[in-house]
């Protein structure tokens, strides 16, 4: 009798640990939302460069970030439920500190001619890399180092390649690294399994 | 239980409610009150009081804060309460051990 009471006290504890990690767990939404208006601005970007329209190029370089900003924010509000977690916060901080490095990395120090603007997509994929790297590390999912290793590579090949390869190789470090993340990060929370 | 159990065991976690409630805090930095009573399935009243009984013990912390212009009412298990649960846990653990032994 008492072995079953303590029992069942015990099954119950750790059905409200499991379930109140699985309401901590990161959904995919951030990379896939983030991922799609990259692509489509990396995409707009090309079709610009192609066509000669040139002076639209920063414009849409600081649209695709104004969005990516707004819309990063956005997500982090959505999805508050009360809960607060050291992952939790340690996550947005990371990103919040890579977006700053990128914002720096892609419109100040090139300004100020410390490198060329040709430099800034290799730069800024290392950044996301150290983004998705620690990611992964806070909420111990391997795919997600793995998807900060394909941002090392595509800076790597981008810095190797340069010119039109780069749009090739930015398109398919969004599709590896951002949006196929956010994919199985929103399976992983529909499964209910926890980081 | 035997009595001699039931005297090992926290009667201040021992409630349903208040023992959800420190399960929830054990794996978070902090949980709203909202969260709490969704989980818990309590009634506003009823899980003020666990609250209450569970602060006044030191096993929890509660900070109101306006957010907008809702208060809100967060609350985080404290070093104390931590201990208490895990200790509370070994407890539980034991009968069953034992219960094991013996069959």
């Amino acid at each position: 009798m008492a072995a079953s009471q303590a029992e069942q006290n015990l099954s119950m504890i750790r059905e409200m640990i499991e379930k109140t990690r699985r309401d901590t767990t990161q959904s995919g939404h951030f990379f896939l939302a983030m991922g799609c208006i990259t692509l489509a601005g990396t995409v707009g970007l090309h079709l610009l460069e192609r066509s000669g329209f040139q002076k639209w190029v920063l414009p849409t370089v600081v649209l695709m970030a104004a969005s990516n900003a707004v819309l990063g924010f956005l997500i982090g509000l959505r999805e508050r439920n009360g809960l607060k977690s050291y992952t939790k916060t340690l996550f947005w901080q990371t990103w919040m500190a890579c977006g700053v490095s990128a914002l720096l990395v892609t419109f100040l120090f090139p300004r100020a001619g410390l490198y060329p603007v040709s430099a800034v997509p290799a730069l800024a994929s290392l950044l996301m890399g150290i983004g998705l790297f620690l990611s992964g590390a806070l909420t111990e999912l391997t795919f997600l180092k793995w998807g900060g290793a394909v941002w090392w590579v595509g800076a790597c090949l981008m810095a190797a390649t340069g010119g039109n390869a780069n749009f090739w190789v930015m398109v398919a470090v969004l599709v590896l690294g951002w949006i196929l993340p956010g994919i199985l990060l929103n399976r992983l929370q529909r499964k209910g399994r926890t980081p | 239980m035997s009595s001699d159990e039931i005297m090992k065991l926290d009667p201040l976690i021992h409630a349903p409610i208040r023992l959800s409630v420190l399960s929830v805090l054990m794996t978070v930095q902090s949980a709203d009150f909202a969260y709490l009573k969704k989980s818990t399935q309590a009634t506003d009243g009823n899980l003020s009081t666990h609250l209450s009984k569970l602060e006044a013990a030191g096993y929890i912390s509660m900070t109101k804060r306006f957010e907008g212009k809702k208060p809100k009412t967060h609350c985080a298990i404290t070093p104390q309460g931590r201990a208490r649960f895990i200790q509370y846990i070994e407890s539980l653990q034991a009968i069953v051990d034992k219960q094991k032994g013996l069959s």
